[in-house]
């Protein structure tokens, strides 16, 4: 957003908003989308924005990457302002894939249309300010972006005065933060959520049962509170909390130890003691990632919570890139990692829909009991389908517990008090950069 | 009058103002020292405080580091339950980043990391603490994302022969809860310094940067928290200025073991908040009291001295002679009996300026009725004697004669006081042409040589032997030295010597008649010019304030001494011409 940008983007509550696109239009069979570009707006380079080269920068972004295209036949360009995405089926989620596509070429990855313009990239980001975009020019002059290998280290920076914003901070800087007059924090829900994602294929796991005694073990306020000192959200299931067809009223998992423990008694997992390890029903591995301190938390909490209950959560540290493999081939049996939600379905579809055999999977846990409802939203023409199809999601996902879900993230951004950044209509700042004011003594934010 | 009133200013500045200057002084002073010194105390007792919450921090974590270790080494324990143990402490325990527990050699037993231990067991030699009581807290150091963080080591006895280490990683972030709650006044905050003075937590928000950066206390702070380790248990408060140019009450406490310090800052606006808002209410009531005083002060003494002005004025008034002038004087206190003294004093002078006056009136009717009986019975009689003789010795030619000059006479004697009576009110028609000095007295001392001679008395004549000429009417000079030498003859007893000189002084001629006299009376010399005033028994008392009229006419001047037994001088002075005197027809 700060560079380039999306024909579309979603606001808030998962509606879809104009951006270098006006208006869009799905044909009557719902397997053609008619995208009107806005007029007037130029690449950084001068280079005007038209229908051909947005169509040459997606077919080049589908070929490198089909994710969310899978449906996608033909892309048409009928005239220079007019883009008409041809499906081999109705796609309901190619809204949402477009407003993570941003439009920018490969060939000329410094070029976009967004707030701001890539002059430098070494020995940092650093970006000035487009004074010719097409919804006003930026507040700041310019921009440098600095990457700290953890949130904590970009925080201390922050307290030394090296950078101007955090863009993430974990919820232990937020206490620190808070009070102190040069520096301003702001808090909004995340679409990430961190749940426990069990493996289908185990044969432990693949009891219904047990998947629900051990969602039930779980205190999520707890893990919330503890590990995430009560900066987070308890999720229920993978669906935005904020989109407009979320409805707060439906059932969901409470914390009882005790139902749990009968329910594994009754499905036939009594608690057995065996030399050198702690008396349980049975083990279960936990893949976590290893590399933050904060999931660390969050693994050690649910192992001492589900060894109330008798089961012994054995935890298995990880990278990312290992946790990412593993996911995807199904190698695990439990992992604990955060998921991406976006403000639309397209993600949840891609990480809980069970994929054809052989095909690319984000993850692999063996579940498929979500497919036929993740179809209807995709295939789902009118507001009263898509909230039926999320209700029906929500149920399916209470139902099944193909993973225990326990918090939704906060993202806090914290910035230097001098900002002028707070606009009620956007929850979170960072989709606003291009509006923020600086006082008088105004330089390069970072 | 303005002495008057610099007195009543020094007067009101030393009885009101000043005593109150003064006590407001001291108060203010004393208002200071006192709160400064109670506010001082009470940071310092904060500060123990919050050493005393540190060093219980720390005794706290220590315990529970010992239970652990207790019953980690000495009950047999599965490595596995080892681990939940830890791992559980560590989740209880938000301070203890990692627990872990080593044999004597070093060797990791158990750790509450799912992955490696990262860390190891200190140098005994670093154990401080007493008994069994012994531990090691490691300097501070910055972890990886450089936040504070220390190590603390407590040795474990498991068994008789299984000793060693449990060791535990605090994020000392957990530090800055507890100091950061700590809150003195509106905005006074505490820190936290190591051994080294180096910042381990700051209560205040915008310098919690300063952790961050590693940054060292402040001078001030440090020189604090050094003599804290200087085996002070506690230090004076201090006052100083900070980075951010703020005035800064401190206090310090020391923690022990780990030798840090405790620093209570408060800025002076909030410390002595209270006290300078007393201090300006003080001021302000002094101020008042003085603005109130000195007007008070200046409208009495406005209202004293005016009252003193209007006696003035009217005193002043009495003096030129407008004696109907009077004083009205407000109050009842003794200005207002001297204004009501000051107009009976008024009153009674007019009364007794008109008796006088009443007296003056009649002595002079008295003295003017006498002189006129003096001057003029004796031509009437003379008169009336001729009258008789004349109807005897009517047929007398001779005697006819004589009746007529004796007639004659006698009425130019009574024209002539009707004359002098006259000349008194109007001035005296004189004729002024030069005349011969020596001429005009010689002609008069002989005019006069028969009567002193018939007095038995000496009249010699000492004239200048120049020639000298004066502006005069010679028949008025005349008149005037024979008034003189008259007078001359009349009080001087007979063998007395009269003198009649003349001389020249510079541009001025002089004419001194000096007779060996009785002499005037000094009471007297100085009426002896006025009006109806005559050192004899009889007569209107004329002659000399005639004479003196007819000098002063002429330009001249006439001065009399006189002594007592002695005789008397008077001394005629006039201006001199050079101018020869016109000859006279006839």
């Amino acid at each position: 957003m700060l560079f380039a940008e999306p024909l579309i983007a979603l606001d808030w509550q998962g509606r879809p908003a104009d951006r270098l696109a006006t208006e869009w239009q799905w044909s009557e069979d719902g397997r053609a989308l008619t995208v009107i570009l806005r007029r007037g707006v130029k690449f950084h380079d001068g280079t005007p924005v038209t229908s051909e080269i947005v169509a040459g920068i997606l077919r080049q972004r589908i070929k490198k990457e089909p994710l969310g295209f899978e449906a996608l036949e033909r892309l048409d360009t009928p005239d220079g302002n007019t883009l008409v995405f041809r499906l081999a089926r109705p796609d309901a989620f190619l809204i949402g894939v477009l407003a993570g596509t941003l439009i920018i070429d490969d060939n000329k990855p410094d070029i976009g249309t967004g707030p701001f313009r890539i002059v430098a990239r070494t020995p940092i980001l650093e970006a000035r300010k487009y004074a010719e975009y097409y919804r006003g020019a930026a507040g700041l002059e310019s921009l440098q972006l600095i990457t700290f290998p953890t949130q904590r280290a970009a925080w201390v920076a922050l307290m030394r005065g090296d950078v101007e914003m955090v863009q993430d901070l974990n919820p232990e800087s937020v206490e620190f933060l808070q009070g102190a007059s040069g520096v301003a924090v702001y808090s909004s829900l995340r679409p990430f959520y961190i749940p426990l994602v069990f493996n289908l294929h185990h044969p432990i796991l693949k009891q219904v049962e047990v998947r629900r005694a051990i969602t039930e073990a779980i205190d999520r306020d707890e893990i919330v509170k503890e590990a995430m000192r009560g900066q987070w959200q308890v999720a229920d299931d993978p669906v935005w909390p904020s989109h407009w067809a979320y409805n707060a009223a439906t059932r969901r998992h409470s914390y009882n130890p005790g139902a749990a423990r009968l329910r594994l008694d009754a499905a036939g997992f009594p608690v057995k003691s065996a030399p050198g390890k702690m008396a349980s029903r049975f083990e279960l591995k936990c893949l976590f990632w290893g590399e933050d301190p904060q999931f660390e938390r969050i693994a050690l909490l649910l192992q001492r919570q589900l060894s109330e209950i008798g089961v012994n959560l054995l935890l298995v540290p990880a990278n990312q890139d290992t946790m990412r493999g593993r996911a995807g081939k199904g190698d695990f049996e439990t992992y604990l990692f955060q998921m991406t939600s976006g403000r639309s379905f397209d993600w949840t579809y891609r990480f809980w829909h069970a994929s054809p055999a052989g095909a690319a999977e984000r993850q692999n846990s063996g579940y498929s009991g979500a497919n036929q409802v993740l179809e209807a939203l995709r295939n789902a023409r009118t507001d009263s389908e898509v909230r039926v199809g999320v209700a029906d999601l929500r149920q399916r996902f209470y139902e099944d517990v193909p993973a225990a879900f326990l918090a939704w993230t906060h993202g806090t951004r914290a910035v230097d008090a001098r900002y002028q950044v707070s606009d009620p209509a956007v929850p979170d700042i960072w989709a606003n950069i291009w509006r923020w004011r600086l006082g008088p003594t105004q330089r390069a934010a970072k | 009058m303005k002495r008057i009133t610099g007195r009543f200013v020094l007067l009101i500045a030393t009885a009101a103002v000043f005593p109150l200057v003064v006590y407001g002084l001291i108060s203010v002073s004393s208002l200071r020292s006192g709160t400064e010194q109670s506010v001082g105390k009470g940071n310092q007792a904060v500060a123990q405080q919050v050493a005393a919450y540190i060093r219980q921090y720390f005794d706290n974590n220590l315990r529970v580091l010992t239970s652990i270790g207790t019953e980690v080494r000495g009950t047999q324990l599965e490595p596995w339950q080892q681990e939940r143990i830890l791992r559980n402490h560590v989740l209880d325990f938000h301070e203890f980043r990692e627990i872990s527990v080593f044999d004597a050699s070093g060797r990791l037993q158990a750790t509450s990391r799912v992955g490696p231990s990262t860390l190891s067991i200190p140098d005994s030699a670093d154990l401080v603490g007493e008994g069994a009581k012994k531990y090691s807290v490691a300097t501070p150091h910055e972890d990886a994302d450089a936040l504070p963080t220390t190590t603390i080591a407590v040795p474990v006895v498991g068994g008789a022969e299984d000793r060693g280490w449990i060791v535990a990683e605090i994020s000392l972030e957990e530090l800055w809860r507890t100091v950061d709650h700590i809150k003195v006044g509106t905005t006074g905050y505490a820190l936290l310094l190591d051994e080294h003075s180096k910042l381990l937590a700051h209560g205040n928000p915008n310098d919690r940067a300063k952790i961050a950066s590693g940054a060292e206390a402040a001078p001030e702070e440090r020189a604090l928290a050094e003599a804290l380790r200087a085996e002070q248990p506690s230090t004076e408060p201090r006052q100083f200025t900070n980075d951010r140019g703020q005035k800064l009450l401190a206090v310090a406490a020391a923690v022990d073991n780990p030798r840090w310090s405790v620093l209570v800052e408060q800025p002076t606006t909030d410390a002595f908040a209270v006290a300078a808002a007393l201090e300006r209410q003080l001021l302000a009531a002094i101020g008042l009291a003085l603005l109130g005083t000195v007007i008070l002060g200046w409208l009495w003494g406005r209202s004293f001295i005016q009252r003193i002005y209007a006696l003035t004025r009217v005193t002043r008034a009495i003096a030129d002679g407008r004696m109907d002038e009077r004083v009205a004087l407000s109050g009842q206190d003794e200005i207002r009996q001297l204004g009501d003294a000051f107009n009976s004093m008024a009153d009674r002078l007019v009364e007794l300026q008109e008796e006088i006056r009443k007296q003056e009136r009649q002595a002079m009717f008295g003295r003017i009725a006498a002189g006129l009986v003096h001057d003029l019975s004796h031509p009437i009689q003379n008169i009336g004697n001729s009258c008789k003789l004349i109807q005897k010795m009517f047929e007398d030619l001779e005697y006819r004669e004589t009746f007529k000059k004796t007639v004659e006479r006698e009425l130019v004697i009574i024209k002539r006081v009707l004359d002098d009576l006259r000349n008194i009110a109007r001035p005296i028609p004189l004729e002024r042409f030069p005349v011969d000095l020596n001429r005009t007295v010689a002609d008069a001392a002989e005019a006069m040589e028969q009567h002193a001679e018939t007095a038995g008395l000496t009249l010699r004549t000492e004239l200048t032997p120049e020639t000298v000429f004066m502006e005069g009417d010679v028949f008025a000079l005349g008149r005037v030295y024979r008034n003189l030498i008259l007078n001359a003859i009349q009080a001087t007893a007979p063998g007395g010597l009269i003198v009649v000189a003349s001389e020249v002084r510079g541009g001025r001629v002089q004419v001194r008649i000096y007779d060996t006299g009785c002499g005037i009376p000094p009471e007297r010399i100085g009426q002896i010019f006025e009006d109806f005033v005559t050192t004899k028994r009889r007569g209107l008392g004329l002659g000399l304030a005639i004479s003196k009229k007819i000098v002063e006419q002429l330009g001249g001047t006439i001065s009399v001494t006189s002594e007592v037994g002695k005789g008397t001088t008077f001394v005629l002075e006039f201006p001199r011409t050079e101018a020869r005197p016109m000859l006279v027809a006839g």
